[in-house]
């Protein structure tokens, strides 16, 4: 019996390692280009440890990739995809949770639907739609564009949220006199600040990743964020691969750690939401 | 379901939006010949030269005090592509660099602007003669780029090459060479996610055999010398002296890194190889194409969008780029090329750079890669013939087989 | 546990508060209509205009001036090897995707959901490939796929295993998408899962165990009819979102080698872009979005189905 219960026991060890390995390694390997010469790279061959003793030599090797400024326009993308999200998705959810009327099964299947449409199908229309509108060229028309794939998701998570807060703590507002705006501003919204701020982490980081409408619309490349900007090194002319590895790891490295921050309330918020929708 | 007033009110807004949307087509306008010009080009990219290339044509602007040019930004591989969803939308860049194939499509569609008045006193050479499309000159060459075998000398030398290769058997045995020391021994482009730049080179081999994709007529994607030119590539590949896999950017690194001997390639990427001082000019040797007939050449063209609003002023750049002046200070960034004009090379860049020396020889002799006739089709059957080549390094698809697929796809359209 | 059904339908068990909800109709309008406004502009407007095209022999430098073609689009998309093959290339994609990143999910929920120490830490790590922009893993999934350089045929090369042709090699091309891809999206279902395991009563666990089974068919047994609702609808997201995934196959392989990855989504792209055939490219769209809704209605009756087994037994 104890025998078994140490085989058992050394299994799920190695099963943790693999997938330990499994999921760091590809970041890990980033890290460690980013740390190798394009000699060492096409040549002499990539050692299998970084050199972390050339850690400080890595800014100066990114003045061949402007990362500074794409990481700025997709903060600013980013950023505005999760104020308009979210200000569409608290109004809609608090819709979707607590009143009842017609047509409201058609516009949660139409809020669904949004995760079925595939963006090569939309892009031209919209390239059309926003040409109409002046958006072209302009990091508004993709916090637009994100928007519309990112809100539902957000508006899910909330939703989720707002059904399990019994009602009546509104109505005992209700009956104090607070406007229904009021009851979700000062007692609905306080109580779901931690699916909200899930809802906010899944839609900032859809706006900080988003590639193709923001290749298919800006022409400028001052405009450019950094998935478009990355995205310029597959095939392109020769910059040193190492810079381009440092570029990419630093424009994930904000998305992990506030990923990893928060994972749990991503973990309730999704579950609640996107997947009970 | 959806309530009668919701679906009311879903279709107001559709209708709303379509409505919005038709009203948005209009055409350009003149302008006043000054204000901002867009340039559009994807060389602006390029490591080194782009820049070089920008200092150039800026100084159009002393010329012009009135007008300032503003660049337009996008990577090589998804360049074509893009232009065509901005001009197709109305909008896109006042003036912009495109591939001959690319300005066939333009043309046949009218969205390109006449620029005979523009250049009417410029001494126009023969490169531009089909750009003149039912008498109207749509576009004007920007450059005309040759392809030759391209060496690494440092390369050459360690693996014991003397001599660049003149045909494919000596191709091959010389990769074979460089790969016994320890190198890669040829790169070209072969896949079709990078289909755009595959495209531009890939004709060399087929012309290289003296074949053509058409005779003016009809097709000749299966013609006897074509198959030949895709026999001579599957060959070398099958020789694997070929870093299979490496895209463009990858081999070309490689060649920097003295660890890569030969490439078939451009001249604008030579000058690019050379333009962060890793390898000088000096360390590239250059041959013609190692087949029995002259390679293929495309012409990048300079063209105005039709839907400008801002015409007047992108033609009086065209003539600028067209005149004496303006060619001979673009001359220098395009490096080894064929101009609009019959400019003379930089003396300084003709022997800072003695490998541009073939690359001119070679524009002498070499045709058009577009299809003869069906210039407007000249996607749609560089794709088909791609989508087989590609089979036949992968797959050991026989040529000719490949070839014969790719010209009953095509019958079949 | 009480699960609602994706198109909105009241919960099978009632939740507190929602017996009281008010009718209050306009008030419910008013907070959905800018959500339901914005999604109808952005999204239902330009999916109709892309509709309507596939009607018509739009090309991409004039996509307002297409002709009507009647089904003409259609005929040419069905009739042609290409769409079958698209079609056979999203289907491989999909299930290997959904099978993959459920297996995987899974397997790593169950394990971290278990107390160890360093837990948290291994967690984080797991979540590393979710939160990693698409852009930033296809770069370094080329790096390592790169036949010559790349880690994984160095990595074989130490065993004396000869290269493989990862994104070149129409055998292999699927292969290492789907991998990369698996890689990429394996953390959110381990995500989800992990929180639906987390409602597991700890009772029933004790129950199974008492009763003398061992870990295996107590999660067959427990744990598995209680994340049976999840997963499946874990699935119908895995899905539908890989039959739309475009970002990793675009840029690892563009839709080669030999056309081997050239899904649905990859198809339409090409035929816009390159071909410049918008008309056909919106054909290939739309009866993309229609596989994409018979699996969604499949899945709903499915659901249906399962909630009423649920409810009878």
């Amino acid at each position: 019996m104890k025998l078994k219960r140490i085989v058992a026991r050394l299994l799920v060890s190695t099963a943790l390692l693999a997938f330990a390995l499994f999921a760091g390694f590809p970041v890990y390997w980033m890290v460690n280009t980013a740390l190798t010469s394009d000699t060492e790279l096409y040549k002499t061959g990539q050692d299998w440890w970084p050199h972390a003793e050339r850690l400080p030599g890595v800014p100066g090797s990114l003045a061949d990739v402007p990362i500074g400024g794409w990481l700025l326009n997709s903060g600013f993308i980013a950023f505005g995809t999760t104020m308009l999200s979210l200000l569409l998705a608290v109004l809609g959810a608090y819709a979707l949770s607590r009143y009842r009327f017609h047509g409201k099964g058609a516009a949660a299947f139409l809020l669904f639907s949004t995760q079925m449409l595939p963006e090569a199908l939309l892009v031209v229309p919209l390239f059309a739609l926003f040409g109409t509108l002046g958006l072209l060229n302009g990091l508004g028309g993709l916090v637009l564009a994100n928007t519309a794939f990112a809100m539902p998701v957000a508006l899910f998570i909330v939703k989720s949220a707002i059904d399990k807060i019994p009602y009546e703590i509104e109505e005992s507002a209700r009956v104090d006199g607070c406007p229904r705006y009021g009851q979700l501003t000062q007692i609905v919204l306080p109580l779901v600040t931690p699916s909200i701020a899930a809802a906010a982490v899944v839609t900032f980081f859809e706006g900080w990743n988003e590639f193709l409408f923001a290749n298919t619309f800006l022409t400028d490349s001052e405009k450019w964020p950094a998935s478009v900007g990355l995205a310029t090194f597959v095939g392109q002319y020769t910059t040193p691969l190492s810079s381009v590895m440092a570029a990419a790891f630093l424009f994930s490295l904000p998305a992990i750690v506030f990923f990893v921050l928060m994972q749990r309330r991503i973990v309730s918020g999704l579950t609640a939401g996107a997947v009970k929708g | 379901m959806i309530s009668p007033s919701a679906r009311r009110a879903f279709l107001a807004v559709m209708t709303a939006g379509a409505l919005a949307l038709t009203a948005c087509s209009s055409g350009g306008d003149e302008g006043d010949g000054t204000g901002t010009v867009t340039f559009g080009n994807w060389q602006w990219l390029e490591t080194g030269r782009g820049e070089a290339m920008w200092d150039a044509v800026t100084e159009f602007e002393d010329a012009e005090p009135d007008i300032s040019l503003e660049k337009s930004e996008t990577p090589f591989a998804q360049y074509a592509d893009k232009l065509n969803t901005e001009i197709g939308a109305g909008a896109g860049p006042d003036v912009f660099v495109v591939l001959d194939r690319q300005f066939a499509t333009l043309a046949e569609a009218g969205l390109l602007e006449p620029l005979d008045d523009a250049v009417a006193d410029a001494n126009l050479n023969a490169t531009n003669d089909n750009l003149n499309i039912d008498g109207e000159q749509l576009g004007v060459t920007w450059e005309q780029v040759s392809y030759a075998l391209l060496g690494n000398k440092n390369v050459l030398e360690e693996a014991g090459i003397e001599q660049m290769p003149t045909t494919v058997e000596e191709l091959i045995a010389a990769g074979e060479q460089a790969e016994a020391a320890g190198f890669d021994g040829f790169a070209v482009r072969h896949q079709m996610n990078e289909y755009n730049g595959w495209a531009y080179d890939f004709p060399s081999w087929t012309y290289g055999y003296g074949g053509s994709w058409s005779d003016g007529e009809n097709l000749t994607v299966d013609s006897e010398e074509n198959i030949a030119g895709v026999s001579a590539y599957k060959e070398v590949f099958d020789a694997g002296i070929v870093p299979v896999g490496d895209d463009a950017s990858t081999f070309r690194s490689k060649f920097k890194e003295n660890q890569l001997a030969m490439i078939i390639d451009n001249s604008g990427t030579a000058l690019s190889l050379t333009s962060d001082s890793q390898l000088t000019g000096q360390d590239l040797v250059s041959a013609p194409l190692p087949f029995p007939e002259p390679g293929a050449h495309q012409k990048l063209v300079l063209a105005v969008n039709a839907n400008s609003d801002n015409k007047e002023a992108a033609k009086k750049f065209v003539s600028w780029v067209v005149s004496e002046e303006g060619q001979s200070t673009v001359r220098p960034s395009l490096g080894a090329s064929v101009l609009a004009t019959d400019v003379p090379i930089d003396p300084e860049f003709a022997e800072a750079n003695p490998w541009a020396e073939t690359y001119i020889e070679l524009g002498a002799t070499n045709r058009s890669g577009l299809p003869d006739g069906f210039e407007t089709e000249a996607d749609p059957i560089m794709r088909a013939v791609l989508e087989q080549v590609e089979r036949v390094i992968t797959e050991g698809l026989d040529p000719a087989e490949a070839m014969r697929e790719a010209q009953a796809a095509l019958e079949a359209d | 546990m009480s699960h609602t059904t994706l198109d909105g339908a009241p919960p099978t068990s009632p939740r507190p508060g929602a017996r009281r909800r008010r009718p209050g109709e306009l008030l419910g309008y008013a907070f959905i209509a800018p959500a339901v406004l914005y999604l109808a502009v952005f999204l239902l407007v330009p999916l109709v205009q892309g509709i309507a095209m596939s009607f018509t022999d739009a090309k991409l430098i004039n996509p307002t001036g297409g002709e009507p073609v009647g089904f003409d689009n259609y005929a040419r998309t069905l009739g042609a090897d290409r769409f079958w093959n698209s079609l056979l290339a999203t289907l491989l994609y999909t299930a290997a995707t959904v099978t993959g990143t459920l297996a995987l999910g899974t397997a790593a929920a169950v394990l971290v959901n278990r107390a160890f120490r360093g837990r948290a830490l291994v967690r984080g790590l797991l979540t590393f490939p979710y939160a990693m922009p698409t852009v930033a893993v296809a770069l370094i999934f080329a790096w390592m796929y790169n036949q010559s350089n790349g880690v994984f045929n160095r990595g074989l090369g130490v065993l004396g295993v000869g290269e493989t042709g990862w994104l070149t090699d129409p055998d292999w091309g699927m292969a290492s998408v789907v991998a990369a891809t698996v890689w990429k999206v394996f953390p959110f279902v381990m995500l989800v899962v992990l929180a639906a395991l987390q409602s597991v009563n700890a009772e029933l666990y004790e129950a199974a165990r008492i009763d003398g089974a061992d870990a295996l068919s107590t999660f067959r047994s427990v744990v598995l009819p209680h994340l049976a609702p999840t997963l499946r609808i874990v699935a119908l997201l895995m899905t539908i979102w890989s039959i739309r995934r475009f970002e990793i196959i675009f840029l690892l392989t563009g839709g080669g080698p030999v056309e081997r990855t050239n899904t649905l989504v990859i198809n339409v792209y090409r035929t816009a872009f390159s071909d410049q055939e918008l008309g056909l490219a919106a054909t290939v769209g739309a009866l993309g979005l229609l596989v994409s809704l018979t699996v969604t209605c499949v899945f709903l009756l499915v659901e249906r189905r399962e909630n009423k087994r649920e409810e009878t037994s």
